[in-house]
């Protein structure tokens, strides 16, 4: 059996402020295999966040254990957790927080290029995914020149540029309408089971959850 | 046996020669002395000089800091050099750690670069601990040689940014959020060149409106003795050392800057100006 990309154990995270503790995560054990698309399921405030800004190594004041890619990411100095970032993760935010001085494409090659690639791969490689994604003709198009569903999409083939092993995505698709948030949900899907990609998509929608591959629960900080 | 020999004393002097008549006392004059005397008293008033110095130049130094840093006008220490140089440093060294190399290589592009910030705005000071917090439109010029995607060389971020004066009176500790738009792009600078057949579509580097100094020599050469990392993308990058313009005819600064550099070439092949730069 392959190693997990993602494997936490006794994760726990809370917030004090003033006299006031609050538990936000209790002791997650999680587990992501490759090629995995694993719904986080949870009201909002149960912590869907908050457990994936610990295992996106986005923030500190974590206990327990996160496993990525077979690295034990809780020890490591913030150099090595932005090179594991780098290198093992691609993410997707209710808000796209694309460049807006930069057009489709370019959005799509800086993440390649900051890992080191050549410059004509990279620019191929965002034609590719802007292309799968409907965005073929909308490569030199700034985000404000793009609507909330072609800028959410442009936000996906980032995620992916790099092949990351593991995405994470947290209501990728949460400020769209319905009927679009359903296109774009099914791209997402389809792009990264076709880049063999896992993905870890936090939401409070059941019926896009039901798509996934497996749901896990999230109520006040633990699994159900 | 005999007696030893008594014990030798100083002869008393008799009252008829008195002690000027002595000679054991007439090896050290007055003037002698006096210049003995002397000496000591410099040494004592050096020594003291450079004790008080050294401890007042501590304190005068965190005193003078401190004092700087909130007796300044809080909309001034918004829009001071002193915090536009520290905006400036903190994105360089943000870019280099979001790359993962050439961390000095960033230091010293970063001496050549040129931040503005316009409309620069006091959102709120704290009087108590000496903090601000500002905000303000930031355009972060790069020299010529260098770019980032794009062929651009200008960033430009709405940013949020606070100071509070250091604990150890070093100066004031600057935290910068919202610079994503200039510490993201930032990270893929490279020396403009273009890989051999690309026809070149940009035009070459020009001074900027502000006096720069030339681009340090290969600022994104390994330090001696060390080998620079592998490249961790799967696709090795093409290698390409020919600048964006004739170095025959390379007359600014960084023009010859860049044409006398050939370890920037490294850099350039990961991105050639882009058909698309604005």
């Amino acid at each position: 059996m392959s190693e997990p990309v993602l494997q936490t154990r006794g994760l726990k995270r809370s917030f004090t402020q003033g006299d006031v503790t609050i538990e936000v995560l209790r002791g997650v054990d999680l587990t992501v295999a490759p090629g995995e698309i694993v719904a986080l399921l949870g009201p909002s405030g149960s912590g869907k966040s908050t457990l994936l800004q610990a295992v996106g190594l986005l923030e500190g004041g974590f206990e327990g254990s996160i496993r990525i890619n077979g690295r034990e990411a809780a020890s490591l100095d913030n150099d090595a957790r932005t090179e594991l970032r780098r290198e093992a993760l691609g993410f997707v935010y209710q808000f796209h927080h694309l460049l807006p001085d930069f057009d489709a494409r370019e959005n799509v090659v800086l993440p390649q290029l900051i890992k080191g690639a050549e410059l004509a791969a990279a620019r191929a490689r965002a034609d590719q995914l802007l292309s799968a994604l409907g965005l073929g003709q909308r490569l030199d198009h700034r985000p404000s020149k793009l609507s909330g569903g072609e800028q959410q999409r442009v936000a996906v083939a980032r995620a992916l540029a790099n092949r990351p092993p593991l995405v994470l995505a947290d209501e990728p698709t949460g400020n769209l309408d319905e009927a679009t948030a359903d296109i774009v949900f099914a791209e997402f899907v389809t792009l990264v089971r076709g880049e063999g990609s896992a993905a870890l998509v936090a939401t409070h929608n059941e019926r896009i959850a039901a798509k996934m591959d497996r749901v896990l629960r999230l109520h006040e900080g633990v699994l159900e | 046996m005999a007696d030893p020999l008594p014990p030798q004393s100083p002869p008393e002097p008799s009252p008829e020669t008195g002690p000027r008549d002595a000679a054991p006392t007439r090896r050290w004059s007055p003037a002698v002395l006096a210049l003995i005397g002397a000496g000591l008293l410099i040494l004592l008033l050096i020594g003291l000089a450079a004790w008080r110095g050294s401890g007042d130049q501590d304190r005068l130094g965190d005193n003078q800091n401190a004092s700087a840093t909130r007796a300044e006008d809080p909309e001034k220490r918004c829009a001071s050099q002193r915090t536009y140089d520290l905006i400036k440093r903190d994105l360089f060294r943000r870019a280099a750690a979001l790359r993962g190399s050439d961390q000095a290589a960033f230091d010293k592009l970063s001496a050549y670069s040129v931040v503005r910030m316009e409309a620069p705005v006091l959102k709120s000071d704290d009087e108590d601990v000496g903090s601000v917090s500002c905000t303000g439109a930031l355009t972060l010029d790069l020299p010529p040689g260098v770019a980032v995607v794009g062929g651009r060389r200008s960033l430009t971020a709405d940013v949020d940014y606070s100071l509070q004066p250091a604990a150890d009176g070093s100066g004031d500790v600057l935290t910068l959020s919202s610079a994503d738009s200039i510490v993201t792009p930032l990270a893929t600078l490279a020396r403009i060149g273009r890989p051999a057949g690309e026809p070149l579509t940009t035009p070459p580097p020009t001074e900027p409106s502000a006096p720069l100094a030339p681009i340090p020599d290969d600022p994104f050469a390994p330090p001696p003795g060390s080998a620079s990392p592998p490249a961790p993308s799967p696709e090795p990058p093409v290698a390409s050392s020919s600048p964006s313009f004739n170095c025959r005819n390379a007359r600014t600064r960084g023009e010859i800057a860049v044409c006398g550099d050939a370890g920037l070439a490294t850099s350039t092949a990961r991105w050639p100006p882009s058909s698309t730069a604005r």
